[in-house]
């Protein structure tokens, strides 16, 4: 699955950290994610989605 | 299992392993100095089970320990890491136990415990070598 996270944090300056913090994970999550290495579960992809002000499609799209 | 202290739950996880290993030295110690003293089956049973104790709750602290991360990414590794370590064990300990047939020297059941903690770690340095 691809997503935009990096972009949207660029966006937004946020690192890594920040959006770790606002969606109560660690960075190492945002970090697999961000790269592809981790899918989220479907509720973690609504508080990101939640977090950004998007939906989810909006940020995950398939390959 | 070698956690950074990052979180509530993964503190919570070290303090009680460490509680656990402390008592583990502390009834090995029993043991081997008691076990001598006695020739009732029943007094030697209990004192030999009581390293094995700690030890058995190191699982359970494992076990607590997904029940309480919240992270599902870190989460989702651990249980990778433990059924990777598994394997590994299973399949090692199967090996050396045909093994022993050709004059490999017999080994207690106790090390495969030893050997899935072990485990663990080789599945960890393996991950970080393949950086996944």
């Amino acid at each position: 699955m691809k997503n935009r996270l990096k972009v949207l944090r660029a966006e937004r300056d946020w690192s890594q950290a920040d959006l770790a913090e606002r969606l109560q994970v660690s960075r190492q999550s945002v970090n697999a994610i961000e790269t592809g290495k981790y899918d989220p579960s479907l509720p973690l992809a609504f508080r990101i989605a939640g977090v950004f002000g998007l939906a989810i499609e909006q940020i995950f799209s398939e390959d | 299992m070698a956690f950074f202290c990052e979180n509530a739950a993964e503190r919570r996880y070290n303090l009680r392993i460490g509680i656990a290993m402390g008592l583990y030295v502390v009834l090995l110690a029993v043991e081997h100095r008691f076990i001598g003293r006695t020739g009732e089956p029943a007094i030697r049973y209990l004192l030999a089970a009581l390293p094995a104790l700690p030890v058995m709750a190191c699982f359970l602290i494992m076990a607590q320990y997904l029940r309480e991360e919240t992270d599902e990414y870190l989460r989702a590794r651990i249980v990778q890491q433990c059924l990777l370590g598994t394997g590994l064990t299973l399949g090692a300990a199967t090996l050396w136990g045909f093994l022993e047939d050709a004059g490999l020297p017999h080994l207690p059941m106790w090390w495969v415990a030893i050997a899935w903690f072990c485990s663990l770690g080789v599945v960890a340095a393996g991950r970080r070598a393949l950086g996944r």
